[in-house]
Formats: C-alpha cells, sequence, structure tokens
C-alpha cells in the first residue's frame, strides 16, 4: 500500500470540495430540480447540507479509528482480502460521477453553446488536462483549486453584482405551491451531484490542519454560493429560467459591463477551469483507490483507463436520452453517492468499533 | 610513462611526464633550474600565470638560495624560508597537479622529493567588473559579476562581511573540471537543502561545463519555468542568500544560479528594495499585467475575432471587421505570420554584429511595421496586438523564454478552441506551475499554498524597510515547503 502522508491543508482539500461542487451546481434546471420554483430548490440545498452533514458522520468516525489510511485500506484492515471490493466500487463510483458530470458538460456544449469547433475534441482537451493533474499529485490538483477558486469567486461575484441590477422579486413565486415533492427531488439532486464525500472518504488522510472546522466553513460557503445562485435565477429570470436546459449560463448571458456585451464565453471557461478541477481531484482519488487495490503505486495506464472511460461514459450519456435518464437523472447517483459516500463509511466504522470492543 | 601516478624523486622523470602530457601544446612551459647543485624544474602554462609574479616571488628567491643537503629538507626549506607565495601547497598526485597546472599554478619538482610544491600564481586576463546589460537598475549598484568566480566570491564578501557566509568548492565536468562555489551563510541556508544540491552536482554527468547554463537541468525539476534563478548582480546574491537561498557560482561564466528559485522573484527586482514601497507595488503590478498581457492577448485577440465576437463593443468589433476584410489571411494566420516575423527580427538583432543590429531593426520595423500594413498584408491590428504583447514580454525579462512559447500555444490554442482553448491553456498552465516545486519549495507560494501576509509582503507590495527589517524571511519556511524527497 502506498504509504499516506499528509500533504494538503484542510482549508486546500475544502477549497477543492467547494470548486468541485459549484461547477456542477451550474448545470441545475428546472428538469433535473423536479419544479419550476428555483427559491424551492434553496432550501433543498439547505436540506441537503444537513443530510451531507449526517452522510459524513460515518466518515469522520473512519477517519478517527483509521487516521492515515484511505477507505480502501482501511477496509482491507477491517475485512481482509474481502475487503478489495471496496475500492474498487469507489473506482466504480468516481468513473460514473465524473462520467456524468463530463456528459452533462457536453451536452451543454452541444446544446447551448453549438461552437464551431469539436465538442468532442474540447472535452477530451478538459479530461486531458485534468489527468496531467491528477498524474503530478494531489498537492498540485489541490494549489491549483486555490486559484481556480479565486478565478472562480471573481467571476461570479462579478456576474452575480451585474445582474443582481436586474433582479425582480415580482419574479418570485410562492414556496410549496405544489407540495414538497419539490423541496425532496432537489435535495436528492444536489446530494447526487457531489462526489465530495467520497472524496473525504479516501483523500482525509493526506488532509492536515483543522478538518472539521473546514468541512463546516465548506457545508455553509456551498450552501450560500448556490443559494446567491437560486435567488439571481428566481428574482432575474423569473419563469424564464423554468424554460432554459442551462438557466445559469442565460444569466450569465444578461451581464453587461458597459459596451462589454455577453460575457457567456467568459463564463464557461471558468465552468471548464473548475470541470478540470473536479475531475482532476476524482480521477487522483481513483489513483489512490488503485493503489490500495493492487498494493503498488498506481501505474500511469490504470490512470489512462479510467479517464477513458469517464470520457465513453460522458459520450455515451449524449448518445442516447435512454442513457440521458440513466446517468444524469438523480435516482442513480443519489443511490451511488449514500452507498459510496455514507454507506460503506458506516459499515466500516461498525465493524471497527466492533473490533475495538472484542479486543482485536 | 602515461602510468605515472605519484610525483618521481627524479626531477628530469616528472619533466618528461608533463611533456608527453602536454605534446603538440604550445603554451607548456618548463623552465630547468640548478639550485646550488640541486637540479630542479619549474611548470607552468603560459596564459595562465603571471611571469612577474613567478620571476619576482619563485625563481630569483630560488636562484639565490642556498639547498639544504638533506633532501628530506629541500621542500620545507623552500616553502618556509625561500619562497613568499601567499597560496601554496605540497601535492604528490599526478592528476591533482594536472588539474591544478591548467587552473594557473606552477609546479616545482625538485630532485630526490617525492612531493612537488605548487605555487598560486594566476594571471589570466579578465574582465574589470561592468554595469550586466541583462539586469540594467535605476538605483543599484553599477557593478557585475566577472567572469572569474575568485572575483565574484570577493564581490560577495565585500557586502556580507560575516563569518556566516560561507564558500564550499566544488567541480563538474568531467574534461573541463570546471571549479564552482557554493555560496550561501550558514544557520540561515537550510542544511537539507544544501545537501541536496551538493548532491545533485555531485551527480552532474557533465564532460564539460561552459556555462551556468548547463547546470540549470539538474538542479530543476522540470515544468514551463524554472526553479533555479539566475542572476549577474553581487547585490542581487546577496539579498537572497540572506533569505536562505544557495548561490552556485561557476568559474567561466558571469550568471549566478540562484536556488530555490520561486515564480514570485521573476517579477521582483533589487530597485523594488530601493524606491518607495507604493511605487515598487504599483511597479509589481505593472509587471503582472504585462505578464498576462504577454501571454494572453494575442490568444484572446485571435479568438475573440475568430469565434466570439459578441464579446467586444460594437464599434471595436466593427473596426476590427473592416481592417481584417482587407487582408487576404485569416486572423489567426496572420497573427501567427507576425509572431513568427517578430521572433525573426529579436534573433537577428540580438546576433548579428553590433553595426548590423541597429540596420536589421530599423529594417524590420519598416518592413513590418509600415509596409506590410500599407500593402495590404496584414492588419493594423493584428500588428499592434503582437508588438503590444512583445513589449509586455520585457517587462518580466528573466520570463521572456517560456513566455515566447507559451504566447504561440495560447495563439494556436485561441485559434482553434475560442476562448475556451485559452482557458484550457491556462489551466494546464496552472497545473504546470502549481505542480513545480523548486528543493521541496511550491514554485508558486505564497500565492498557493496561500499566506496572506507574504502576499501583502513580496506579491501584491512591498513593506517599507523599518518593517522588512524585522522579518526573519527563510525561502525553506514559505507556506507548502517540506522535506526534499518526500
Amino acid at each position: 500500500m502506498e504509504t499516506v502522508k499528509h500533504r494538503i491543508s484542510s482549508s486546500q482539500f475544502f477549497i477543492m470540495m467547494f470548486v468541485s461542487r459549484a461547477v456542477v451546481t451550474i448545470a441545475l434546471n428546472a428538469r433535473y430540480l423536479g419544479g419550476e420554483n428555483m427559491l424551492e430548490a434553496i432550501l433543498s440545498c439547505g436540506l441537503a447540507m444537513l443530510l451531507g452533514i449526517a452522510i459524513a458522520l460515518p466518515i469522520w468516525g473512519l477517519h478517527r479509528a483509521y487516521p492515515t489510511d484511505t477507505v480502501g485500506d482501511a477496509a482491507q484492515l477491517a475485512l481482509g482480502k474481502a475487503g478489495k471490493i471496496v475500492p474498487l466500487c469507489y473506482i466504480l463510483y468516481f468513473i460514473l460521477i465524473n462520467g456524468s458530470a463530463l456528459g452533462l458538460f457536453h451536452i451543454f456544449l452541444l446544446d447551448t453553446v453549438n461552437p464551431e469547433f469539436s465538442s468532442l475534441l474540447t472535452i477530451t482537451a478538459v479530461l486531458a488536462v485534468a489527468v496531467y493533474g491528477a498524474y503530478r499529485g494531489i498537492e498540485t490538483v489541490a494549489r491549483c483549486a486555490v486559484c481556480v477558486f479565486a478565478i472562480l469567486l471573481l467571476s461570479t461575484g462579478l456576474t452575480f453584482f451585474l445582474v443582481a441590477f436586474r433582479f425582480d422579486p415580482e419574479n418570485l413565486e410562492p414556496l410549496f405551491y405544489n407540495g414538497w415533492k419539490q423541496t425532496f427531488q432537489g435535495t436528492a439532486l444536489f446530494l447526487s451531484r457531489t462526489s465530495a464525500f467520497a472524496d473525504m472518504a479516501v483523500l482525509l488522510p493526506m488532509v492536515n490542519g483543522k478538518k472539521r472546522r473546514s468541512f463546516f466553513c465548506w457545508a455553509g460557503g456551498t450552501f450560500l454560493f448556490i443559494s446567491v445562485l437560486l435567488l439571481l435565477l428566481a428574482g432575474c429570470l423569473g419563469p424564464y429560467a423554468a424554460t432554459q436546459n442551462f438557466p445559469v449560463f442565460v444569466l450569465s448571458s444578461l451581464t453587461e459591463i458597459r459596451s462589454m456585451q455577453r460575457m457567456d464565453a467568459v463564463f464557461v471557461g471558468v465552468w471548464m477551469t473548475g470541470m478540470i478541477i473536479k475531475l482532476a481531484c476524482d480521477l487522483y482519488a481513483c489513483r489512490v483507490c488503485f493503489s490500495s487495490l493492487t498494493g503498488k503505486r498506481c501505474p500511469k495506464t490504470a490512470l489512462s483507463l479510467a479517464s477513458i472511460a469517464v470520457l465513453a461514459l460522458a459520450l455515451w450519456a449524449t448518445a442516447s436520452p435512454e442513457a440521458q435518464k440513466m446517468l444524469l437523472d438523480t435516482g442513480l447517483l443519489f443511490g451511488a453517492t449514500v452507498v459510496i459516500g455514507g454507506g460503506v463509511p458506516l459499515i466500516l466504522w461498525v465493524i471497527s468499533r466492533l473490533r475495538k470492543r472484542r479486543g482485536q | 610513462m602515461e602510468e605515472l601516478k605519484k610525483v618521481s624523486a627524479l626531477a628530469a622523470v616528472n619533466k618528461k611526464f608533463f611533456q608527453d602530457q602536454f605534446q603538440n601544446s604550445m603554451d607548456f612551459m618548463a623552465r630547468d633550474m640548478d639550485l646550488s647543485g640541486v637540479k630542479a624544474v619549474l611548470f607552468a602554462l603560459d596564459g595562465l600565470v603571471s611571469k612577474q609574479s613567478i620571476t619576482l616571488s619563485i625563481l630569483n628567491p630560488l636562484m639565490q638560495s642556498e639547498m639544504p643537503k638533506h633532501v628530506e629538507d629541500r621542500l620545507a626549506f623552500i616553502e618556509e624560508t625561500v619562497l613568499g607565495t601567499m597560496e601554496q601547497k605540497r601535492e604528490d598526485k599526478m592528476d591533482t597537479l594536472l588539474v591544478l597546472l591548467m587552473s594557473g599554478f606552477a609546479v616545482l619538482c625538485v630532485d630526490g622529493c617525492q612531493e612537488a610544491v605548487v605555487f598560486g600564481v594566476q594571471g589570466f586576463e579578465s574582465r574589470g567588473p561592468e554595469e550586466p546589460q541583462n539586469e540594467v537598475m535605476q538605483r543599484g549598484a553599477k557593478d557585475g559579476f566577472t567572469e572569474s568566480y575568485q572575483n565574484n566570491m570577493a564581490m560577495i564578501r565585500r557586502r556580507m562581511k560575516t563569518t556566516a557566509l560561507k564558500f564550499e568548492k566544488a567541480e563538474v565536468g568531467s574534461q573541463s573540471r570546471t571549479p564552482l562555489a557554493l555560496c550561501y551563510l550558514e544557520g540561515i541556508a537550510s542544511e537539507e537543502i544544501l545537501e541536496q544540491v551538493r548532491k545533485r552536482l555531485q551527480e552532474c554527468d557533465l564532460k564539460t561545463a561552459l556555462g551556468a547554463g548547463y547546470l540549470t537541468s539538474f538542479l530543476e525539476q522540470g515544468g514551463m519555468f524554472s526553479g533555479v534563478g539566475m542572476t549577474e548582480r553581487p547585490d542581487v546574491v546577496c539579498g537572497k542568500i540572506e533569505e536562505g537561498r544557495i548561490a552556485i557560482l561557476v568559474e567561466g561564466t558571469p550568471s549566478v544560479l540562484l536556488v530555490p528559485f520561486l515564480f514570485v522573484e521573476n517579477f521582483q527586482t533589487l530597485d523594488d528594495y530601493l524606491t518607495r514601497p507604493f511605487y515598487a507595488a504599483f511597479v509589481r503590478w505593472l509587471k503582472y499585467i504585462a505578464f498576462f498581457v504577454s501571454i494572453l492577448l494575442s490568444g484572446l485577440y485571435v479568438a475573440i475575432t475568430s469565434h466570439h465576437p459578441e464579446l467586444l463593443p460594437e464599434s471595436l468589433m466593427l473596426k476590427i471587421a473592416q481592417a481584417e476584410a482587407e487582408t487576404p489571411f485569416p486572423v489567426l494566420a496572420e497573427t501567427l505570420l507576425l509572431f513568427f516575423l517578430y521572433e525573426m527580427l529579436r534573433e537577428a538583432g540580438l546576433r548579428a554584429p553590433g553595426s548590423l543590429s541597429t540596420t536589421v531593426s530599423i529594417v524590420g520595423g519598416l518592413v513590418i511595421g509600415d509596409t506590410a500594413v500599407s500593402a495590404g498584408l496584414v492588419s493594423a491590428p493584428s500588428l499592434m496586438v503582437v508588438a503590444l504583447t512583445a513589449i509586455a514580454g520585457y517587462a518580466v525579462p528573466r520570463l521572456y523564454e517560456p513566455l515566447s512559447l507559451l504566447r504561440l500555444g495560447f495563439l494556436l490554442a485561441g485559434g482553434f478552441f475560442g476562448v475556451w482553448g485559452v482557458m484550457i491553456g491556462f489551466a494546464l498552465l496552472l497545473m504546470d506551475l502549481c505542480g513545480t516545486v523548486s528543493f521541496g519549495v511550491p514554485l508558486l507560494t505564497p500565492v498557493s499554498p496561500y499566506r496572506g501576509r507574504l502576499i501583502r509582503r513580496d506579491v501584491a507590495g512591498r513593506e517599507g524597510w523599518s518593517r522588512l527589517s524585522r522579518w526573519d524571511a527563510k525561502v525553506q519556511d514559505m507556506p507548502g515547503s517540506r522535506e526534499i524527497g518526500q
């Protein structure tokens, strides 16, 4: 097994998680949220935050029991050879969730932007940069995430500021007009679109510093960011937001700085850099899981294979409506996130507690 | 004779050995002497030694002396009583004597003695200290390093009168045996980094080292931006070693290497620390802007005009479209053409003999700047953008090499993939920059890993000397620094 050393600070790690979460949230729409009321999605986001804290509890417990071991290594310590299935599950999960995220981005390129150049080549280039980052290591990705975080905050801050002038309270709709269904579906969506819990399970042993404090800052900060975004979506676009596949992009198209019009290309660029961080972080986590699985340093080919699988999944997601339904809708991803993010660490934690009680 | 490893007791045998080694070399000199009945030979290489010093300090006293009868007393007598040179030692290995001869020492072999006496009588011509052309300062000292590393050591010592200042001798190049000195402040420089530098220099398998640049690839980790700095200014070296860095002075080159070297240091000059803090901060920000302009402007220009014209204000878009309509090439081809023309002219201006370089610049300026536009081959906005990026690159001269390549990369990325291509390229550059480490210190620190106080001090601005002097800013303590090899 690869010896795990403290490599990045807790603030770097959770900034990386924030960027990963924020870029996926940019692809929110009424279809996935299960209703047209964007304001209700703020409640969903809050609920998702609370549930997320609950899901993370077993991860913290497991991390306390095995402070220097990743979830894959901890599984093998707790379950013996049978524990090898855990890193394998994590690898498959990371491929699935990143394939879904990249697929969503590909659909966005094809449907909304329709560029003159090949979108396939664009997403391949995005993935290639992410693989390069994952290959260079978690320190590289974390440092880069801090820079992207600054760019993201500046650009979204500017966008939020500029569109805020178009905010009209009359666009806001009453809450729970169609019952609670949308709130729950939204909650499931917010939870399903994040791989932060799986990342925590794999990468927390490489993090030092005040982890819990950073975790709560991350949860609160993400909630705040998404809430402001949703509020602006609801207040600036009104019912028009519900008709758009990518309302956040439409919102960014409204920005004007005097004679500088349509900053949407810049917005897409920022999204793309955020996407690179998310992919790089998850691919690095894949690399760590590969090491847990084989007991050796992860070969470059394994990382390349994982990235090819992500690309294939992303292309498949755009190929047919059935594939889209399976990969992009909440059901599968929500289930996988809860099981991988919370379920597996919970089982391992319980086993470790039982073993400790028996004095093993 | 070639297998002679140690000095022979017969001066004639030693003479034969040296003559064989320097066969066909007209600079080899051997002076036979009869010192009151004892045969002796003095060896030296013409041009490397001062003949006046040899005559006054070695030959004259030797000729006038009375040699002791006992063989074992001869060398001690010569060393202690007869000769007046400051630098002298005994040596019995022929290999070492050869190296010393080629380093400007004179070697004296005396009959009956199985050791030779070596005298430091170097007297080769060297250039005097001049202001470095590549690092011109407004308010700094006007002297720069020369090709002699011993003179360079003296220049540093004159500025740092402390016993903590150490110069450690080393050698690189199996053929050239180029001497170098590691310069650092004991107690300030990290022992671990120092050990790593020594190790890397020892492992350096060069045949010849004709410049400091030969060593950089052995000291840096790779990546677009180097983690090894270079300067020709003694005052800069003093400032850097005070912060725990290690300077490597290589014989035969006025450029001194500095490790570890951070990315932000490319934007710092000594002038920043000699002017008022607020002005220094302003100049630094100008350099950061120039850096981004230099790498991104041409790429963004091509990306926006070719793929996202909606990003531009209408009036500007129309003006550019009007100019482009009159030229035969697409914007990307036109900008690429101008880019390569500019780089060619720059190289020609740099390499052409002094008298011709002005002609090259004038002809180039006229051809590109005026004729190409008036002939309708290139548009004025494209020309302006390429010229601006080139000028901006000179605001950060240390980064000119990576900047020109990055400019080309972003130009192609923008031309083929629009603003997104530029963003992908930027992300790749960021990854590369964030992943590069110079002797355990991240290249991008203190920006990422972030340390607000250091950013205020070193990146965003500069504190006044009343505050700066209280800082204990060692490079190995920068955020993100870790044990080497971890």
